[in-house]
Formats: structure tokens, sequence, C-alpha cells
């Protein structure tokens, strides 16, 4: 067992404290232009956007997980602005570098990197979610344009997005439901999109329908070949759930509850003197170190190029589960104005605890959005424990 | 960075593997869990079995006749003979060598430590709740055993640590109905014996518990992860409906939900066991969370086995119910996991 870095990791890890006293110190308020320029520099020096080449405005850096771990806590560290978040660095930009056209890359990737433009999911729709290779938008080749008509729904930043990317049918005589599939880019500033947003339980619409009624894109903003959508879009999907596999985020809810805990009365008694709430805390503690040491074990495997067998399968599940254990404890401990909602109603009326509150819904939304747990489940079912499956129809991927 | 085991410790735990599968399997073990008169020979060669691979010395210095390996070492094989259900705790050798190794003096450990390595002594763990500065009186403790007589107890009090010898005056040792036949448990009383200190019993005695509680949490990740498997492979013959049970959608989620119980766990009994060796500030949290969270996850996964295997399950015929029982066991061990958890939110910084 060496859960150390090593000499020449501690030397990097000096290496880029300098870079962050240097160049970002401790600010609190950064300008949104402060923020640009820094994350810029911090290309620059190599440890923004690591695995995207320089040419399309990324650090192209030699894949060293070590390396990226020091990087990632020492930017936390200081608080210092991360990589631009959100599904167009996350999900487009992996799925571009790996199968799109130069001039794809050229023309969406860098632009994605510094956040200049903002992209949606055109995946789901109300007939297809989780059986989403049975979806039914179309798209026909018309005189060099593609013409899409069809519904798209659950649409995060839809309505502030520049562009969609979107799993469309283009090949409806193909012998089965994937083979039918194209991923196109298509621009959500035209006038045959339509975006009309749902409200969310928590009160907030961060998500959309999407009405796609004679839109158009050039015949080139396919991704992959025709019918291969499919395959182009799982390469996303591997990222995203990759995505929300880190013990970070469940760090910092523990940390959180910890806060909250510390500054909560219980019948006039400090919850941490509560037997109910320590009990609690420590049962969550040992679900964290779980994810913490999974975690460390996959890294290791990684680093020895050996497989972690179905780990990898569970981190999607291990997290959701964390986020929702969190916030029945937090909603134990607000008490009364847990019946509050998050944000007021109507100016003037009092909301709730507004973080919370949101850490309440906002932990079913991650359980639902990228594959639900349920479909994560059957996935660990079928592929991890080889069992067989429910239909003969379910597509590997 | 290498947060794994070596190739050394996957080879110990492949022997102990052949040996289970090989000499020991479930099918072996039947006549103890049954209470069958060959119990007896199976407990004497499984004993004999585990002392001629050196385990009971792995703790042990090399001078003294062991490997001179670490807690690690043998919390790997303490996982591997839970998954088998072996009729053998480890904790008394293992946690006896421990002690004398930290806290014994040269007479002690030169007395003592070569016949645990080499199988002859076979020594129980007994907690009680008082006494130690003189005899141990009107105090005892029920421990766990590998199905033959104790030679010699480790006893922890509240003054330190004490060995006691198997026929000391003033002892009794009866035995009780455990629900874990594979690990016969005996209530261990103590009315007026003379005891032996380990002179920096005071000083090591929590830290042997923590060691007790790494290898119970290593034992317990050994046994749920056979509840999945067991689980798994059920689920793939057994067919109802024209189709194996596993194919449906509920079936997969109930296997899908045990091994996420069990499997990402494997590292926080690994963790407990390094820090136990070499962070010594991480020890006794480590040690307490993944013995709490553990088997607390044991029972969990052994309960889902019953319901898996439906009537079935709840038959004796039926091997769920060496698991369940051993985690019951496992889980009451050295403290409840409400209790663990109890004591290590008092000692958290908050």
């Amino acid at each position: 067992m060496d859960l150390t870095f090593g000499p020449e990791y501690e030397e990097f890890r000096k290496e880029v404290r300098d870079f962050l006293a240097k160049e970002w110190g401790r600010r609190s308020d950064p300008a949104p232009e402060d923020v640009r320029a820094f994350r810029r520099t911090a290309t620059e020096a190599g440890y923004l956007y690591r695995s995207v080449p320089r040419r399309y405005g990324g650090s192209e850096q030699e894949a060293d997980s070590l390396k990226a771990q020091v990087i990632r806590q020492e930017f936390d560290r200081v608080r210092a602005p991360w990589q631009v978040q959100g599904i167009g660095v996350e999900m487009v930009v992996p799925t571009l570098l790996e199968r799109g056209e130069d001039w794809q890359k050229e023309k969406f990737v860098e632009a994605t990197l510094l956040g200049d433009i903002v992209w949606c999911q055109g995946y789901s729709e109300p007939g297809a979610g989780s059986d989403l290779a049975s979806l039914s938008t179309s798209a026909i080749l018309d005189d060099g344009e593609w013409v899409i008509n069809g519904q798209k729904i659950w649409t995060t930043q839809g309505h502030v997005a520049d562009y969609m990317f979107a799993l469309v049918r283009t090949e409806p005589d193909a012998d089965t439901k994937w083979a039918g599939l194209s991923y196109l880019l298509l621009s959500m500033k035209q006038p045959g999109v339509d975006v009309r947003p749902l409200r969310q339980i928590d009160g907030g619409a961060e998500f959309n329908e999407v009405f796609l009624t004679d839109a158009r894109t050039p015949a080139d903003w396919i991704v992959g070949g025709r019918g291969e959508g499919w395959s182009v879009a799982n390469s996303t999907l591997k990222h995203e759930r990759a995505m929300v596999g880190s013990v970070g985020r469940s760090d910092a809810l523990y940390k959180s509850i910890v806060r909250l805990a510390k500054k909560t009365e219980i019948d006039g008694r400090p919850a941490l003197e509560t037997p109910w709430v320590l009990e609690a805390l420590m049962v969550l503690k040992g679900y964290l170190e779980t994810q913490r040491y999974s975690g460390f074990l996959q890294l290791s495997r990684a680093l020895a190029d050996e497989p972690a067998g179905r780990l990898p399968l569970k981190n999607k599940v291990m997290n959701t589960d964390f986020g929702q254990r969190i916030a029945l404890l937090a909603l134990e401990l607000i008490g009364d104005s847990a019946q509050l909602s998050p944000r007021p109603d109507t100016p003037g009326v009092r909301p709730g605890e507004e973080k919370w509150m949101a850490q309440f819904f906002g932990s079913l939304a991650l359980s639902t959005a990228g594959g639900t747990a349920n479909i994560q489940r059957n996935i660990l079912a079928e592929r991890g424990l080889g069992l067989p499956r429910e239909t003969a129809g379910r597509a590997e991927s | 960075m290498r947060f794994d085991l070596n190739e050394d410790q996957r080879a110990i735990a492949q022997t102990v593997d052949d040996l289970l599968s090989r000499k020991f399997p479930l099918t072996a073990i039947r006549p103890v869990v049954d209470g069958e008169a060959s119990a007896d020979t199976v407990f004497e060669e499984f004993h004999a079995a585990l002392a001629s691979m050196g385990v009971f010395g792995l703790v042990v210095p090399e001078e003294l006749g062991g490997a001179g390996l670490a807690l690690l070492d043998a919390a790997v094989v303490a996982e591997r003979l839970g998954y088998g259900a072996a009729p053998s705790p480890l904790l008394g050798p293992v946690l006896t060598a421990l002690a004398l190794v930290h806290a014994g003096a040269a007479e002690q450990q030169a007395t003592w430590l070569p016949g645990i390595a080499d199988g002859t002594v076979r020594a129980g763990y007994a907690t009680v709740a008082s006494g130690g500065d003189g005899d141990l009186a009107g105090v005892n403790a029920w421990v766990l055993t590998d199905g033959r007589p104790l030679d010699l107890i480790l006893v922890s009090h509240p003054a330190g640590l004490s060995l006691v010898e198997g026929g000391a005056a003033g002892l009794t040792v009866e035995p009780l109905s455990g629900i874990d036949r594979t690990r016969p448990l005996v209530d261990v009383r103590f009315d007026g014996v003379a005891h032996d200190p380990l002179p920096g019993g005071a000083e090591q005695r929590d830290r042997i518990r923590d060691a007790g509680r790494v290898l119970l949490a290593a034992d317990a990740f050994g046994g749920g992860s056979r509840c999945v498997d067991l689980a798994v492979a059920y689920a793939k013959i057994r067919e109802q409906f024209g189709r194996p049970i596993g194919s449906f959608q509920a079936v997969k989620h109930q296997l899908a939900d045990m091994d996420i119980a069990i499997e990402p766990a494997q590292g926080l009994y690994w963790y407990a066991a390094h820090a136990f060796d070499h962070v010594p500030d991480d020890s006794t949290e480590f040690a307490g969370l993944a013995k709490a969270h553990l088997t607390e996850r044991y029972v969990e996964v052994a309960r889902r086995l019953v319901e898996v295997y439906g009537g079935f399950g709840y038959t004796w015929e039926c091997d769920a119910h060496i698991f369940l029982k051993r985690s019951a066991v496992d889980r009451v061990q050295l403290g409840t996991p409400r209790a663990i958890r109890a004591e290590l939110a008092a000692a958290t910084d908050w």
C-alpha cells in the first residue's frame, strides 16, 4: 500500500501552488474577464483541458491521473476557477475529439472550452426515455441540409443554449432501431426551434421541451456517419458517467452537513450532542470513506493498467445514493422549515433554507439525469454480473 | 500511489482460496454446521491445514517462528476465510500474537509466540468489564473458538492486557448454543484467576481491539462477497415463468444493490489495516468505521441472499443461513455498529 504521491508529484504540487499564488492568490469575487484570463493562463501552463490538443485550445498534456488529482486538489484549495462546467466541455468536446471531423473540432471545441458557446442535449423524447433508441424525431436530407422534425424533452439549458447535439432518426428503414440514428449538431437560434420551459419540482426552470419544426442544419453537421449516432452518443454517455463518479462532491456534501449540524439545535441542545444525529453522521462517513477508497483502488488500477472490474459501474449509483442520504438527514436537521420552498413563491413571502431544500430536490434530479439509477442497476447486473437480459432487444454499447 | 494488494498478498489469498475450494468447500464444512459427530475431525483437520500454511504465524516475528508480516496480510486471509465460511476464527491467534509483539515482555514472547505460530497453542480473545489490577474475579466473556479447548486466553480488561492459561485455577469454560457453529462460542468465567499482565498492555489494549475490528470487517467483506456470488449464481440457474429469475428486473436490481453494498467497501478494511501499522492517527477511526460499515452491509446482503433463494433460503439445507449467522456474529463481536459509531463520534473533533 502506498497512498503517497511520491517526491516527483510533490515537486509538481509545489509548482502548481507557486503558479496559483502568482496567478490567482485568494480572490473572493473575481470579475468574469479575470476568470477568463486566468483559465487561458492556466491552460497555457498545462493545468486545464489536459486531454485537449493545443490546436483546439487545450493544453495537450500526457495523460497522468496523479497530476490531474494534484491539480484539482490545489485549485480547489484556493478556490481557483476550474474548467468551464457543463455538458459542452464534459460531453460535446470529448465526443468531437473522438469522432468529429477536423473542421468540426476547429469550429466548436475552443469556443466551448472558453464558455463562448453553450450546448444542450437533444436525446430524450416524450416517448423515448430509458428506451432511448426508440426515439422518433426525424431528419431528412433536403438540398444540402437536414430538415428536422420532432420533440425533445428534459433539455437542460435549452433556453440559453447556442447549439444542440441531438440524436435523430435519419434511416427509418434500417434493420434495427439503433442503426437508424444519427448524431447531428444544430443551431438553437433559428425559427424552427421552439423552446418552452418546464417547471421543476423545486420551482426552477432549467430544463425545457424543445419543439423542432422544419429546423435546419447543414448536411455536414453530422458527427460520425449516417446511422452511427448510437455509438457516437454512447461514447458521450460514458464521459458523463465518469463525470459524476468522483468523491469530491460527496466530500463537499459531508463537510457541509457537518457544518449544518454544528449550528443546529434540537430541543434546546446542540445537534452534535444528540445521539441519533451522531449515529447518522457516522453512517454517512462509512459510505463516504467507501467511495474514497474505492476511488483510490480504481485510480491505482488505472495507473497499473489493470482492470477495476465492476467498480466503475457503481460510482454513479453510489454518488447519487449518498446525495439522497445527505438530503434526508438535512431535512431532519432543519426541522419545521423543511416544509418551505427553496425559493420565495412570490416576492416577500418567506421561503425555507434554499441550499438544503435544493439539495433535497436536486439529489433526485441527479438520480434521473444521464440515465436513471435503475438503468445503471440494469447495466451493472447485465454487464457486470452477467445476468441475462430481460428482453432480447436491448443493445450493447 | 498504489492502493492495492501486492503480489505476495494476492498469492496468500489465492493459497487460502485453493485450500477452501479444494479441501474445505461448504459440503466439507457441513458436518460442523449440522452438529454431526465428525465435526471435531473437520475442526482438527482445518486447524492443521491452516497451521501448516503458516497462517497463525503471519504476524509473529520471523525469529520466533512466524512470517513477520503486517495486519493487512492477516486481514487478507481473514477475508478469504470469511468467503469460505471457514471453521476457524482468526481473531484469537492473531490478536494474541499482536498483543505479545506490541505489548509483551521478551520472555512472554519467547514462551508463547512459537506455539501460536505453529498452531500448537490455541488462543482466544476475551474482553471483560472489570478487574485487572488484582485477580480477575466475577467477570466473564463470550469467546469465539475453533471448536477445540483454548490453551491460552488474551484478556482485555480495564487495566490493560493479560494472559491466562487454559487450565488456570478459577477459570471455567462453558459451551454456548451459538447460532454460528463454524466458530463456536464459549462462556469464559474468571472467578479469582491469577493472570500474567503484558507490560505494554494499558497502552496497547485499544489498539488490539482495533486490530480485531479490522479482522471482523475483513471477514464481513469476504462473507458478503460470497453472498453476492451465491445469489448471482442461483439467479442464473433457477427458472420460473420459463426463464432464469436473474432476467427479471426486480431480482437484477436486488443483486445489483447487494454488489454495490459490498464490493466497493473492500478498501475500507484495507485502509484500516494499513493505518493500524502505518498511520496511527487514523487507526482507531478506520478500524471502527470499517467494522461498523462492513458488518452492517454483511447482514444486509445475507438477508437478501435468503430472499433470492425464496422458500429454499429458509431451510437448514440451503447454505444461506451459514453466512446469515456469521454476519450476525460479526456484527456483535467487539462492539455493535451503533456502539462503535457512538464511540467514534465522541472521539471526533467536529
